[in-house]
């Protein structure tokens, strides 16, 4: 992972809060309110806490998704499209399931393990393209998955409102699957789902896989530098696997969605949550246990936005726009800020300005201080 | 293929390729000063935004494009300021940019009209077609032929370049490669915001995320197109004759018009793939390093 994509996330998620009290303040005729509702709304009883626990829950392994292709070097735009051929997947399995009538017995738990399987393989499989063409073509990850996202996207849109769709519903969505088929609630009726435990174990999986194996270390070698790890004999599969593994997450994620709250597959549903990882896993420092409270942060922005537009008078919209200011600064270094001078006077002598070490990474080369500053990339570790 | 449809189907290639075209050379300038715009997209949106909100108060739609103009300037602004000036990395903060273009115009649209839906400028479009051609793709054409000559036959152009360049030979030569790349950010976002302007008078209105990837698909041409102008250009016209060919597709009864919106895409990520093969085979036969 480049250096320049750490460094300590608070200053941006303080300013994200502050421009949520500043919209309350400004935008609201009850601006007393509208704060009380963002900042306090969604822990006001337990089913809320319970509903913004379970908007974490995906995002969290969209995070994790993110993160591993993070430290291995890449960058997985296609998280969105990711996470809805998972969505798709889960769906279809489900459905099937439902009509083949196992809704009895031992078979429900079946299914479900065998539609979170064949969402992930979905997921990893749309990934695996990008890591492929990049691989034997060159193709850069981060344009293909995207692109290829983007197609996934309108392919699932146009099935789940299309052939697929239930005729019988004003939704564009597919046929509602049967209850005993979706994930066990933890607390009816709030909609916190089993799913979060699979959440949480795979955020543990993954802090073990990344921070205690040779694999993780060798991935995190091949992130930092990855002339190093060719001229050290690395496994060349490291570009193939950590993206797999990220799409595969993602897909899970897309599962999750189906067969928690939503109970089907709805046009549109995975609503930015592939972009919105890759936001958490930057706060999170592609650390996966950091992923945990960021994804929790993140889900609080849009719970707060939601609770202040049904109890006040503000936009749901507007954490989309707060979520823009935290990845604005979630990787500036604030210090730029404050020795404007200094700063300045290096720059004009090139002895203090030392080149960035990597002349690719237009941001390092941008930012002397940094670069001059050891302390500046050991710290952010 | 008979004349009269040969002719609406270059029309339509051309006037989907140029927004993309636009774009792209915008982004050219910030890849060739070392700091590459991803947050085209991001720009074509805020401009297509800027310019239905103008043109419905104003009923101007030389205002409309000024404030798409101003809008792309802005955002890239902020791109530039959290990049250059607070060490941002670029990517994320052109990501950022991608974020926060569609919820502050689903945000202001709220606020303005009580609806985050479509907003319909009619004083954008309809004022007929030249040459056969939306009056769109002519602010486009002229303003391409302006970023290609700042790039390629002004001093600016050339310091751009040299901004760009690996090491220190710029800052030695005096230049401050910081300020080059703003420059060079602001003029891509200015240029994408026209485009994005472009996009709404063709439809005559603004639509929600109707950027869609476009300003994805000009990066993908900066690359394909080899990072010189005319190759740009080439391959972002064929990109519009891609989107133009999926668009007539969808007149055949019984096509999944919707299904058919993804191709594009997907084609853009396969020339990308063929294209990046087919270096490597070159350079390979060269004897250079795959």
């Amino acid at each position: 992972m480049r250096p320049g994509l750490r460094r300590n996330p608070l200053p941006a998620l303080a300013a994200a809060l502050g421009l949520a009290a500043f919209y309350a303040l400004a935008a609201s005729a009850t601006p007393g309110r509208a704060l009380g509702a963002f900042f306090l709304g969604p822990f006001s009883s337990a089913y809320s806490f319970l509903s913004l626990l379970d908007q974490a829950s995906p995002l969290l392994l969209c995070a994790l998704g993110a993160a591993v292709a993070f430290r291995s070097g890449a960058f997985n735009l296609g998280g969105e499209g990711q996470a809805a051929l998972g969505a798709l997947s889960a769906a279809l399995v489900l459905g099937a399931g439902g009509r083949a009538g196992l809704a009895g017995g031992a078979a429900p738990l079946f299914l479900l393990a065998l539609a979170l399987l064949a969402a992930a393989a979905a997921g990893a499989l749309l990934a695996l393209l990008s890591a492929l063409g990049e691989r034997l073509a060159g193709a850069e990850v981060l344009l293909t998955s995207f692109l290829l996202s983007q197609a996934a996207v309108i392919g699932v849109d146009w099935a789940v409102a299309g052939p697929l769709r239930d005729p019988a519903s004003n939704l564009l969505a597919m046929p509602a699957l049967p209850r005993e088929l979706l994930l066990p609630r933890v607390a009816p009726p709030a909609p916190l789902n089993a799913g979060v435990f699979v959440s949480l174990a795979l955020c543990l999986a993954a802090a073990f896989l990344l921070g205690r194996t040779r694999a993780g270390y060798e991935l995190d070698l091949r992130g930092e530098s990855p002339a190093f790890a060719r001229a050290q004999r690395l496994s060349p599969s490291l570009s193939v696997w950590p993206l797999a593994l990220s799409g595969g997450l993602h897909g899970l994620a897309g599962a999750l969605l189906v067969a928690g709250a939503a109970g089907r597959a709805v046009k549109g549903m995975t609503g930015g949550i592939g972009w919105n990882g890759i936001s958490v896993a930057l706060v999170a420092g592609a650390n996966p246990l950091a992923a945990l409270p960021a994804s929790v942060f993140f889900a609080w922005l849009d719970a707060g936005a939601r609770s202040a537009s049904i109890l006040a008078d503000l936009s749901p919209d507007a954490s989309a726009v707060m979520k823009a200011a935290v990845l604005f600064l979630v990787t500036a270094d604030l210090r730029l800020l404050a020795p404007r001078r200094r700063g300045n006077a290096a720059r004009e002598a090139p002895a203090d300005a030392a080149p960035a070490a990597d002349a690719a990474d237009p941001a390092a080369a941008a930012d002397p201080a940094a670069a001059a500053d050891p302390a500046a990339k050991g710290g952010a570790r | 293929m008979s004349p009269e449809r040969l002719g609406a189907f270059l029309a339509s290639s051309l006037e989907a390729g140029a927004p993309i075209a636009t774009a792209a050379l915008g982004g050219l300038l910030t890849e060739a000063a070392g700091s590459l715009s991803v947050a085209l997209e991001g720009s074509m949106l805020a401009g297509a935004f800027a310019a239905a909100v103008v043109a419905k108060a104003t009923g101007s739609a030389t205002l409309a494009f000024a404030a798409a103009l101003l809008a792309g300037l802005l955002l890239a602004l902020l791109v530039g300021t959290s990049a250059l000036r607070l060490g941002s990395d670029v990517f994320v903060a052109g990501l950022a940019a991608n974020l926060l273009a569609p919820g502050a115009a689903s945000l202001v649209s709220e606020a303005l009209f009580g609806t985050k839906g479509v907003v319909a400028a009619p004083a954008l479009g309809g004022s007929g077609h030249v040459l056969g051609l939306d009056p769109s793709f002519f602010v486009l054409l002229g303003a391409s032929a302006l970023v290609v000559v700042l790039y390629s036959a002004t001093p600016l152009g050339l310091r751009l370049r040299a901004a760009g360049e690996p090491g220190e030979a710029a800052r030695a030569a005096g230049l401050r490669p910081e300020r080059l790349r703003l420059a060079a950010h602001l003029v891509a976002g200015g240029a994408s915001g026209l485009a994005g302007a472009a996009l709404a008078a063709q439809v005559s209105a603004f639509v929600p995320g109707m950027s869609s990837g476009r300003g994805w698909i000009a990066l993908v041409a900066i690359y394909l197109g080899g990072r010189r102008p005319g190759g740009v250009a080439a391959a972002s016209l064929a990109f519009g004759a891609l989107i133009a060919l999926s668009n007539a597709a969808q007149a055949f009864r019984g096509a999944p018009a919707e299904l058919l919106l993804g191709l594009p895409y997907a084609a853009t990520a396969l020339a990308l793939v063929l294209a990046r093969a087919a270096a490597r085979r070159r350079a390979a036969r060269a004897g250079g390093p795959a």
